[in-house]
């Protein structure tokens, strides 16, 4: 959505349950290198997750801005279909792809909180992200790591923490599940919103201490632009040849 | 750019290039015959539009200029328009933007509040038209549509009084036109552009004072 302008596009619950929906605050913010969305119970939280950019439709007490009407359109579609996403109702039916890679869900935010504790991670669920899992107070879920060590995944298991009512949010883990060895050292008393993935019934989600921010991308704009130029092996074009040629030849008559 | 079937008042007005000083009256006249011979505005009224236009440049307080100034809001206050004992009358319009913003939303559900909008544009703007085509075609969408409809229709509501010259628009999107003249006749003239079909149907407030401070 490059050189679109920067906006949230902010859905009440009312107006989001009526949009097929779920009751809940629907977000989708829409920036110049491109969009996300979250879910949230609370109006503070989605204003929250507005950041400051103006809003459509008006809200009292916030900025606001007028886009045009396919842009519009196009961002209450994502909207809808990140909802369909997270309540695992597949928004349409995905394209034949590649073997080994999947289709893109888009990440959402909000209604997910990790706690860092001394001991291991403790989670809270959110209504809205809780009823699209499945999950509910007494249920059981397990914490699993990818075979690259970047991302974390919650899933349903018989051996896992149970899930209990809390004040905070609807459903929170009854004590922390333990730190992969990647995240061995994480400075406890943290409370993170991380992006995630619904999968089935399942959380995909990444930490900074498992995914370090743009690392790869921080060093790559240390290169020089003509860094590489300089290591690149020397073109040969025809007119270089030709030149080259007639020096040889001026060398070896003067030589003469 | 306005509808096909705008007014003649509202078609002069979006052919000013928003923004610029109060144009020269005989200047205006001029460009209204030609639009007016070329065939593109309507002809209709088109006389009466073109002089309500002239007669609104002749006694306008240039108030976009003083804001951009800093003159009028030197510390983001009310504006306050000084006049001289020469302008003896006074003329001012307002658009209240958060009345603009509740009577559009009004006029996408009643028929009955449509009708200033309708005097002022001819029809709907394309933008607004296109989201009621869609709210009617997929209901899930309806009310936040017609949301963003209503808050298309008073910005553009807005956006055209901005245009009449002199006028100045506040960063709330609040609108205010005044002239001034040394006759009450001179100033009448000045706002006959309000009885036209244009922006003066969705004039929130006009007032015309007297020398004695007294308004009329």
């Amino acid at each position: 959505m490059s050189g679109t302008p920067e906006f949230a596009l902010v859905l009440d619950p009312a107006t989001f349950l009526g949009m097929g929906g779920t009751e809940t605050w629907g977000v989708c913010r829409v920036m110049e290198d491109g969009a996300d969305t979250g879910f949230f119970e609370d109006r503070n939280d989605a204003l929250d997750f507005v950041a400051g950019l103006p809003v459509v439709p008006r809200l009292p007490g916030v900025r606001t801005v007028s886009v045009p009407y396919d842009l519009e359109v196009e961002v209450i579609s994502l909207l809808v279909d990140a909802a369909a996403s997270l309540r695992g109702v597949p928004a349409e039916v995905p394209p034949a792809g590649l073997e080994g890679f999947r289709p893109v869900v888009p990440a959402s935010f909000g209604g997910f909180v990790v706690l860092t504790g001394d001991h291991g991670l403790e989670f809270s669920f959110g209504a809205a992200l809780a009823r699209g899992l499945g999950w509910a107070a007494g249920s059981r879920i397990a914490l699993q790591i990818d075979g690259h060590g970047k991302r974390l995944a919650l899933v349903p298991s018989e051996q896992g923490v149970t899930l209990v009512r809390s004040a905070e949010g609807p459903l929170e883990t009854e004590h922390a599940l333990p730190y992969p060895l990647e995240m061995i050292g994480t400075v406890p008393g943290k409370r993170l919103l991380p992006p995630y993935e619904v999968h089935g019934d399942g959380i995909v989600f990444r930490t900074p201490e498992t995914a370090p921010e743009a690392v790869p991308s921080a060093l790559a704009r240390q290169v020089p632009p003509d860094a590489t130029e300089e290591r690149a092996p020397p073109s040969l074009d025809a007119g270089s040849v030709v030149l080259g040629f007639l020096l040889a030849s001026a060398v070896l008559l003067l030589g003469v | 750019m306005a509808p096909a079937q705008a007014p003649t008042f509202t078609a002069l007005l979006e052919m000013l290039p928003p923004g610029v000083p109060v144009p020269d009256p005989e200047s205006v006249l001029v460009a209204a015959e030609v639009a007016i011979s070329e065939g593109l505005v309507d002809p209709a009224g088109a006389e009466d539009a073109a002089r309500a236009l002239a007669e609104a440049c002749r006694s306008a307080v240039p108030l976009r200029e003083a804001r951009a100034g800093g003159a009028l809001h030197p510390a983001g206050g009310p504006a306050l328009i000084e006049m001289t004992g020469a302008q003896a009358y006074m003329g001012m319009v307002t658009f209240s933007s958060a009345s603009m913003r509740e009577r559009a939303s009004l006029a996408l559900t009643s028929a009955d509040h449509a009708g200033p909008f309708a005097k002022c544009f001819g029809g709907m703007p394309d933008e607004v038209r296109r989201r009621i085509e869609c709210a009617e075609e997929r209901p899930a969408l309806r009310e936040v549509l017609l949301r963003t409809a209503g808050e298309h229709l008073a910005a553009a509501a807005l956006a055209l009084a901005s245009r009449l010259p002199g006028a100045s628009a506040s960063p709330e999107g609040d609108v205010t036109w005044a002239c001034a003249g040394p006759t009450i006749d001179e100033v009448r003239a000045a706002m006959a552009w309000l009885s036209l079909p244009g922006p003066g149907a969705l004039a929130s407030l006009a007032v015309v004072s007297s020398p004695s401070g007294g308004a009329q």
